[in-house]
C-alpha cells in the first residue's frame, strides 16, 4: 500500500497554518480546505452512495466537523487529507448499509490519520495516475474484490455471494489485492 | 488470531479497515483491539493506508451550489462554539419556563438543573421502564447514583454542542401541544417532553419517532400525557451515529408498534 514516508515539513505547515486561521473562525480557510478537497470527497461519496443529495450531506457534516474541531488538528500525529478521505469514504459506508459508526473508531477527533503520506509526496494529478495504474494491474478478481469491500463496505462473506465465488477465494483474492498495491505504490 | 495474539501483517489490518472482516474473525480482532494500543495504531495506519484508494475514483467537482450552504450556516456559527440553534420558534407561552435565552452560561446551568430535575421527577411516573429501575433503586443506597447518573446523561444530551434541538408542533389547536426534542446523534441520546397533548384512551399511547435521513422512522419510545398534557420520553435506547432529518409523535395502539400506523399529531424537522 501507500509508502510510509514522512510528510514533507512545507506540507505539514501548510495544513497546520490552514487550520489554525480556521480555528480562528476564518471561513476563507474554510474556502480553500473546500476548494482543494470537495472534488474528491463528493466523488468516493457519491460512488459510494450513488446519490448525490446523500453524498452531498455527508460532505457537509464533515466540513462542519472540521469547522468545529479544527483547533484539536495535531499535524505530528498524521495527516488531515488522509483523516478527511477516511471519513468521508467511512460515512458514506455507514449511511449505505445504515449502520452505527464502528466500534473502533478509526477517525479521532484530531482530525489527523496517519498513513496517509503519499499524497503528500506527489501532486494530485501523480497521486491519481500512480493509484489508478496500481489498481489497473491487479487482476480482475481481485480489482472487483477490492472494489467491492472499499466502495461498497461488503465483507468477505458478502463479496463471495454477489460474486459467487468461493469464500476462501474471495479472502485470497483480497490480501493478495492488498499486497500486490503495496508493492506498486512502495516499489 | 487470538484475543492475545497480535496481527502481524499489514493485510491483516488493511482488511478489517476495509470493513472485510465480519464474524468471529472481525470479534476476535476487535477484542484484541481493544486491550492494544500498539495495534491500535497500526490500524489508523492501515486506513491511511487505504485512503488513497479514494483517488481511484473518477474524480468530479462538486455542485456549485454546496460550497455556499456549507460555509453560509457558518457566519453566526464560531469554531468550537455552542450552536443551540432553535429550528422553528416556539409558538408558546405554554413553555415560557424553557423560552430562556442564554444570559450567563451560570444561569443557564441553574436553569437545566431546575428543568431536568424536573422532567425526571415527572417521568419517573410516566415511564415504565425508569419507573422500575428507579423503584428498585429506592430500596438502596445506589438510587442516588442512579438519579446522578441520569441528570448527567440529560446534561450530556441537552448541553453538548452537537445536539439538536427540535421544536415540534400541531396544526392550530388551541392550547397548542407541543414537544421539545434534544438528541445527540454521536451517542444516541434523546430527550423529549411535551405539553398540552390531550390524555389518551388507555387502549392508545403516543410514540415518538426518530425519522433518520434514510431508512424507516426509529422508535424513540412510547408516553402518555397527565391529566395537565404532561409527557415525555427519556434516554429511550437508540444506536448511536444515526442522522436525523425529522422527529414525530403519533397516536398508536397501546404498547407502541415497529413502524407508525396512526395519525401524526406532532412533527418536527431538522434544517
Amino acid at each position: 500500500m501507500a509508502p510510509d514516508m514522512q510528510t514533507r515539513p512545507e506540507e505539514q505547515g501548510a495544513e497546520l497554518r490552514l487550520m489554525q486561521q480556521i480555528a480562528a473562525g476564518d471561513q476563507a480557510a474554510l474556502a480553500t480546505l473546500y476548494d482543494r478537497y470537495s472534488s474528491v470527497l463528493y466523488s468516493v461519496a457519491k460512488r459510494v452512495l450513488a446519490d448525490t443529495g446523500a453524498a452531498e450531506e455527508i460532505l457537509q457534516d464533515v466540513f462542519l466537523q472540521v469547522w468545529r474541531n479544527a483547533s484539536r488538528f495535531d499535524p505530528h500525529r498524521g495527516s488531515l487529507s488522509g483523516w478527511l478521505l477516511v471519513t468521508t469514504r467511512n460515512r458514506a459506508i455507514d449511511q449505505l448499509r445504515r449502520r452505527a459508526a464502528a466500534d473502533i473508531d478509526p477517525a479521532p477527533e484530531n482530525l489527523a490519520i496517519p498513513g496517509a503520506n503519499l499524497e503528500a509526496s506527489l501532486s494530485r494529478d501523480q497521486l491519481m495516475a500512480r493509484v489508478k495504474t496500481a489498481i489497473g494491474g491487479l487482476a480482475a478478481g481481485q480489482r472487483q474484490a477490492l472494489e467491492m469491500a472499499y466502495f461498497e463496505g461488503l465483507t468477505h462473506t458478502e463479496i463471495a455471494q454477489r460474486s459467487g465465488e468461493p469464500l476462501g477465494t474471495v479472502k485470497t483474492r483480497l490480501r493478495t489485492a492488498l499486497q500486490v498495491l503495496k508493492k506498486a505504490l512502495n516499489p | 488470531m487470538s484475543v492475545s495474539s497480535h496481527p502481524q501483517l499489514d493485510e491483516d489490518f488493511e482488511l478489517y479497515a476495509l470493513g472485510a472482516l465480519d464474524g468471529e474473525e472481525k470479534q476476535t480482532f476487535e477484542s484484541h483491539l481493544r486491550e492494544c494500543p500498539a495495534c491500535a495504531q497500526r490500524l489508523a495506519e492501515a486506513h491511511g493506508r487505504l485512503s488513497v484508494l479514494a483517488w481511484s475514483t473518477e474524480i468530479e467537482p462538486a455542485p456549485a451550489s454546496l460550497k455556499q450552504r456549507i460555509l453560509e450556516p457558518l457566519r453566526v456559527r464560531q469554531p468550537d462554539s455552542s450552536p443551540a440553534f432553535r429550528l422553528q420558534p416556539s409558538p408558546g407561552r405554554s413553555l415560557r419556563f424553557l423560552q430562556w435565552s442564554v444570559v450567563s452560561l451560570a444561569a443557564a446551568f441553574l436553569v437545566l438543573v431546575i428543568v431536568g430535575t424536573t422532567i425526571i421527577v415527572r417521568l419517573r411516573s410516566q415511564n415504565r421502564e425508569l419507573q422500575s429501575r428507579l423503584s428498585a433503586l429506592q430500596t438502596s443506597f445506589q438510587q442516588e447514583q442512579a438519579i446522578a447518573n441520569n441528570a448527567r446523561a440529560f446534561f450530556n444530551v441537552w448541553f453538548s454542542r452537537d445536539s439538536i434541538k427540535v421544536t415540534l408542533v400541531p396544526g392550530s389547536q388551541h392550547p397548542a401541544p407541543e414537544g421539545k426534542v434534544f438528541y445527540q446523534p454521536r451517542i444516541g441520546g434523546l430527550v423529549f417532553y411535551t405539553v398540552n397533548l390531550p390524555t389518551l384512551p388507555r387502549a392508545q399511547t403516543y410514540q415518538l419517532w426518530l425519522v433518520p435521513s434514510l431508512g424507516n422512522p426509529i422508535s424513540a419510545g412510547i408516553f402518555n400525557t397527565d391529566t395537565e398534557g404532561n409527557g415525555g420520553v427519556l434516554l429511550p435506547r437508540l444506536p448511536s451515529g444515526i442522522k436525523a432529518k425529522a422527529f414525530a409523535v403519533t397516536v398508536e395502539p397501546a404498547g407502541g408498534k415497529i413502524q407508525p400506523t396512526g395519525p401524526k399529531v406532532l412533527v418536527g424537522g431538522v434544517s
